[in-house]
């Protein structure tokens, strides 16, 4: 969260995550490298750099796709969240060092142009051990690089959270073709089974974990609440909420999370206005209620962010009755000052 | 929030199916490995007389047989280094293409031919990659 531009707002988090990232990369292509060397001797360097960066890649990619549904099902996860697009980032561009190096070593060097060759050296469209495997990973490449040259804030900005986060959807169509990449590619004729496996394996976890993290929201969606009274619903006890967090609550179409915070409780919007984060899933820090997706803080009492900061969200009337919460779902204007609920 | 994590888990409620499908259908598809079915033998000796000879562009071609005229023989050298890595050579007789072998871009290639060659017969040089017919040797 920054008040004026700057290209990237780094903070000592940042550095650490990105570090680590460079780290883990460079130990993962050195050590596959060195095995290769051990076990393959006769591999050329580009064959090497193909199949490391092609395994890395496909690694990131499964980290990253791990990590929205862990953070909604565990917050211990959600420190991982924040800065996810460096990751994102950082797996495209190892996936452009094994596309680019594939398509010199294995288009480059005939008398046709690179791309035409890519394009035009399989065509076998209804087979599938001879389709062209290669325009699959071209096609999830380019899903990839539009989402690495939008991960900027300036163009969620642009091109406003609801159409930038449809627009990143499209990582689950590029997870798709690279699934298909490998396996009408090289599972075609590295026929160990532990390749087959491994593939497997890695799309079952993330099946699994969307599935699992979706129900759960579902669940939590289609929970109803019967008593209401002037227009107050009652949502839950009041022990149930711990403080600096909230519990979500969905009433009609949208969530409303309520926070409790120095012994009062706040209703805001759940919906954090910078890419449309679960603001009911964040803490208050500083006083805040901070997002916990990337750090957007908004203030409890009046749903505004902290001055210079001028991202505001909806609030809620919120009532204590003995030992129980009761909500009004309709939303006064963003930013509205509300007293909140005293807890005796 | 809420329409969007409803088409995360419509969007994995269809990866779901697709997915595995992709992946059995692919690992099941993985064609047989052949082993020992070269079309090239190692180590061809030439045989003795040689029928006809034609200069191409880029290769010198040799039909050979031997003294009995019961075994024939192509020879196939490429005279420049070729543009193409690997290229299939088929031979067309009566109107028939049959499968001969495969060159690469240097060397001196062997191949045995059917008996009952014909002596008026062609071969065609062909580019697998790009699909197209580099030259016709007519004998």
């Amino acid at each position: 969260m920054s008040a004026g531009y700057t290209a990237i707002g780094w903070n000592r988090q940042k550095k650490l995550y990105d570090w680590f990232i460079f780290g883990f990369c460079v130990s993962y292509l050195l050590a596959f490298v060195l095995v290769t060397a051990f076990i393959n001797p006769d591999y050329t360097f580009e064959t090497v750099l193909i199949r490391s960066a092609s395994t890395l890649a496909v690694l990131l990619l499964h980290v990253i796709l791990s990590i929205g549904p862990l953070a909604r099902l565990n917050r211990r996860f959600l420190p991982l969240l924040y800065n996810r697009r460096h990751l994102g980032v950082t797996m495209f561009c190892i996936a452009a060092v094994h596309g680019g190096f594939s398509i010199f070593q294995f288009h480059a060097l005939g008398n046709v142009n690179p791309f035409v060759s890519l394009f035009t050296s399989r065509t076998r469209f209804f087979s599938l051990s001879g389709f062209p495997f290669q325009s699959l990973g071209f096609f999830a490449l380019v899903i990839l690089f539009l989402m690495a040259a939008t991960s900027h804030d300036f163009w969620l900005h642009n091109l406003s959270p609801k159409v930038w986060k449809t627009l990143h959807l499209f990582v689950y169509l590029a997870y798709f073709l690279v699934v298909m990449h490998v396996m009408l590619g090289v599972i075609q004729y590295e026929t160990h089974p532990v390749f087959v496996l491994l593939v497997s394996a890695g799309a079952l976890w993330l099946i699994t974990l969307h599935l699992i993290a979706g129900r759960r929201e579902v669940k939590k969606d289609s929970e109803r609440f019967g008593l209401s009274k002037e227009g107050f619903v009652k949502v839950c006890a009041v022990h149930e909420l711990e403080e600096g967090r909230a519990k979500m609550f969905c009433i009609g179409e949208e969530r409303i999370a309520v926070y409790r915070h120095e012994n009062k409780l706040f209703a805001v919007h759940n919906v954090c206005k910078h890419q449309g984060g679960p603001l009911g899933e964040g803490k208050i820090i500083d006083g805040c209620i901070t997002c916990p997706w990337h750090g957007y803080q908004y203030l409890p009492n009046n749903g505004q962010s902290p001055p210079p900061f001028t991202e505001k969200v909806s609030t809620y009337d919120v009532r204590v009755n003995g030992l129980e919460v009761w909500l009004h779902p309709t939303p006064y204007a963003e930013g509205t000052e509300r007293p909140g609920a005293g807890i005796n | 929030m809420k329409p969007l994590r409803k088409r995360h888990l419509q969007v994995w409620t269809l990866l779901a199916v697709l997915i595995p499908a992709g992946i059995i259908g692919a690992y099941l598809a993985v064609p047989e490995q052949v082993t020992g079915d070269l079309l090239q033998e190692d180590k061809t000796a030439a045989l003795p007389v040689v029928l006809k000879k034609a200069e191409g562009k880029n290769h010198s071609v040799y039909l050979r047989s031997s003294a009995d005229k019961k075994n024939y023989q192509l020879q196939w050298i490429p005279t420049n280094v070729s543009a193409q890595p690997s290229s299939l050579i088929y031979k067309e007789a009566n109107g028939e293409k049959e499968l001969v072998g495969r060159v690469g871009s240097a060397g001196s290639y062997f191949f045995t031919l059917k008996a009952g060659t014909p002596d008026r017969c062609n071969f065609i040089l062909y580019d697998i990659i790009h699909q197209q017919i580099i030259d016709t040797i007519k004998f």
